[in-house]
């Protein structure tokens, strides 16, 4: 189960998290106002713990404030997945300069150690493959070494070592009742898988035990209030049952029903669009298959039109209508040198000389300047003109493997779209090691957010947006490893440039609804990527 | 309370120089060098001679990779009457990758949070090797004459400006004339 975490910014801006107990203060009275909170003024955080005594937050710019020094620090809501330390009911914590003074570390840094941690213990005591050491040089400008066995964190500038813990929480965060895919509905929805790993077969199993355990509190919260926080023993122990299959499948019959009887609430009058077949979409990152050369690539969409300068003027003529004497002027819009001057990217070769032109845009370029834009690429056999950006092939993009969701969120409106259900599109992504696509090989990642979820009304044009985003997904478009702009931090998971409504109640960070131009700009956005309605 | 977090350096800065580019061949890294450095210096000179209206750019010293630039907030914007500074980051993978803009000068506006960073597709995986800072800038200008509040970086500035048109202009202005002038 997902849980709910509040945190701050650190000195760092690196997002804390709050003790559970004021975390939890603090959701209950977001859940209870949503659109509303911001206008709630100061929330005082000192009833929840008598630890935060002098701070407060201020709901209006989502501060917290401190009494005493005038510090501010932002705040955030997070939903942290299940196999997050914290969902888990861990926090990871560093001691300060005071013995046993202990001080919990960012969200981020929390999951790569539980991550680190969790593989761990997977291993037999004596396994070559054990790995304990997280490095976290160069990450949210950090330079410590982090032995998860030996719980230690070693300085490596200063060689200053301090203990770490893996602390049991006493009290567990708040459950993400929104969660999709561990509502009752969708828990057995497992059953569509279409690629089966080990390590994911595994996985489905559990998450179906656990949603099954959970599902007639499940069925009373979705009608009443939210479930108080289990205890996370009882949690623990759900998650460990065996899988127990004739609970999975009768779940899955539930979702099946639940489905249908969706399609046809909506048949009064209008035909409907159908809704897509899969809903739960995993992607893999494969092994990029041995890609063809890339001037093979080019020349399936640039045609050479001038091999040197001697030929150069008869052969434009014969090719384009444009007025001769504005060619010699034409610049190469990648090197900014004019096309009748050598690339800049062939200093002194006879090649340098070449320009194609872009087989349906026409646009012309120096022909090692596209060569060299194509391999700072990601080498997908796609191109895409710099001019026009008219695409030419399948663009794919780097989203790393992980898992994408949808279910109709039953008699939940968003505003603007009154009378209609609502589609939740979720998406899972752990965090791993860059692979030979991404900007730094070798290198972890990391993920914050996660399960993201995104909200689109259950009208057929939602529908058909859904159907656009599920192939976007497929393709590795809709996120992508770099640097964050929400949080500045580097070697994240990101959006990438497909917006979703994050929001499903009012617009408090601005990404949720009243957004009428929403469905219209996110298929223009998916068609910058080259996803249309053709490619369904 | 936790507000004491651990001592850290701070981000390494670099001495001049283009920026290390990782897992590159050092012949590579020479090559990418001299054609980024050689679009770069067309790029300055295009800049210096033609100016995007009410913008100006170059490098800050000697390294051809590290440029600031001015912007003065559009008339009848309220930005106006302000100058607002920018640091502009070139990498040597330049101009496949875009360069990284952002605010020195605070501004209060729902796509640029307090850190500067500006929410802008161009900036982003929109980029083409086609534009320039010439560009860049423009679009940067025209960000300050409409916001786009249904993607915010910042989510109460664009709330605000949603909701409470007025204030929002009061504070903009406010903001502007406190840190731009």
């Amino acid at each position: 189960m997902s849980v709910i975490v509040w945190g701050r910014d650190n000195d760092y801006k690196v997002c804390t998290p709050y003790p559970p107990e004021v975390s939890n203060g603090i959701e209950k009275i977001f859940s209870a106002n949503k659109s509303a909170f911001q206008n709630l003024g100061r929330i005082q955080l000192g009833p929840f713990s008598p630890d935060y005594a002098e701070f407060s937050i201020d709901t209006a710019i989502m501060k917290q404030c401190q009494t005493s020094s005038g510090r501010r620090f932002a705040v955030e809501r997070s939903i942290m997945g299940r196999s997050s330390a914290l969902a888990k009911g861990y926090v990871w914590e560093f001691e300060g300069d005071t013995q046993s003074h202990w001080f919990a570390y960012d969200i981020s840094t929390m999951t790569y150690l539980e991550e680190t941690y969790s593989k761990l213990m997977k291993r037999r005591p004596k396994s070559k493959k054990r790995q304990p050491i997280v490095n976290m040089k160069g990450h949210f400008q950090m330079q410590y070494v982090i032995d998860v066995e030996k719980m230690q964190q070693t300085r490596a500038d200063t060689g200053k070592v301090r203990n770490i813990q893996r602390r049991p929480l006493t009290q567990a965060y708040m459950p993400d009742q929104s969660y999709p895919w561990q509502s009752p509905l969708s828990s057995g929805t497992a059953m569509n898988v279409p690629v089966f790993t080990r390590s994911s077969l595994k996985r489905r199993n559990v998450a179906a035990s656990g949603g099954a355990a959970q599902q007639t509190a499940g069925t009373l919260a979705s009608k009443q209030q939210p479930t108080p926080p289990a205890p996370i023993a009882a949690a623990a122990a759900a998650v460990n049952q065996p899988s127990a299959p004739s609970a999975v499948k009768k779940s899955a019959t539930k979702k099946q029903q639940g489905l249908g009887s969706s399609q046809q609430k909506g048949n009064a009058g209008e035909e409907r669009e159908p809704l897509p077949l899969e809903n739960k979409i995993r992607i893999v990152t494969k092994k990029l298959k041995a890609a063809r050369p890339a001037e093979e690539v080019l020349q399936q969409y640039a045609t050479v039109i001038k091999v040197d300068e001697e030929n150069y003027g008869s052969n434009s003529d014969v090719d384009t209508d444009e007025e001769t004497e504005g060619q010699e002027n034409q610049h190469c819009s990648i090197c900014c040198d004019k096309l009748s001057t050598p690339s800049g990217y062939g200093e002194g070769e006879a090649s340098a000389n070449v320009v194609v032109q872009l087989k349906r845009c026409g646009h012309k370029f120096h022909r090692l300047c596209l060569l060299e834009m194509y391999k700072a690429t990601h080498k997908n056999e796609s191109l895409q003109c710099p001019t026009c950006k008219l695409i030419y092939g399948e663009k794919t993009g780097i989203c790393p493997a992980g898992v994408m969701k949808w279910t109709i969120l039953h008699g939940a409106s968003v505003a603007g779209y009154e009378g209609y259900d609502t589609i939740s599109v979720s998406y899972h992504i752990e965090p791993g090691v860059q692979g030979p696509e991404h900007p730094k090989p070798g290198q972890p990642f990391f993920t914050q957010g996660f399960p993201r979820v995104g909200y689109l009304p259950d009208t057929n044009e939602g529908r058909k947006v859904l159907k656009l985003m599920i192939e976007a997904w497929r393709r590795r478009l809709m996120f992508t490893v770099g640097t964050s702009y929400t949080t500045g931090s580097s070697d994240v998971v990101t959006w990438n440039e497909i917006h979703h409504k994050t929001e499903l109640h009012g617009n408090y960070f601005g990404h949720g609804y009243p957004d009428p131009s929403y469905l219209a700009n996110v298929i223009l956005e998916l068609a910058d990527h080259g996803v249309t309605e053709d490619c369904l | 309370m936790a507000e004491t977090s651990r001592a850290r350096t701070g981000p390494t800065e670099g001495t001049g120089g283009p920026p290390p580019s990782a897992n590159k061949s050092n012949a590579k890294f020479a090559k990418n060098l001299s054609t980024s450095g050689r679009r770069l210096q067309r790029e300055l000179a295009e800049i210096s001679l033609d100016p995007p209206p009410n913008c100006s750019a170059g490098p800050k010293g000697d390294n051809l990779y590290e440029w600031s630039s001015t912007i003065l907030g559009p008339k009848s914007s309220v930005y106006e009457g302000g100058v607002f500074f920018l640091d502009i980051q070139f990498t040597t993978d330049y101009p496949f990758k875009p360069p990284r803009v952002v605010f020195r000068t605070r501004i209060y506006h729902c796509n640029i949070n307090s850190q500067g960073a500006i929410c802008l597709d161009i900036l982003k995986d929109n980029w083409s090797p086609a534009l320039t800072i010439s560009k860049v800038l423009l679009s940067i200008c025209s960000l300050l004459t409409d916001c786009n509040p249904n993607d915010p970086l910042v989510g109460n500035i664009a709330q605000q400006y949603l909701t409470n048109r007025e204030e929002h202009d009061k504070m903009a202005r406010e903001w502007t004339k406190r840190y731009a002038t």
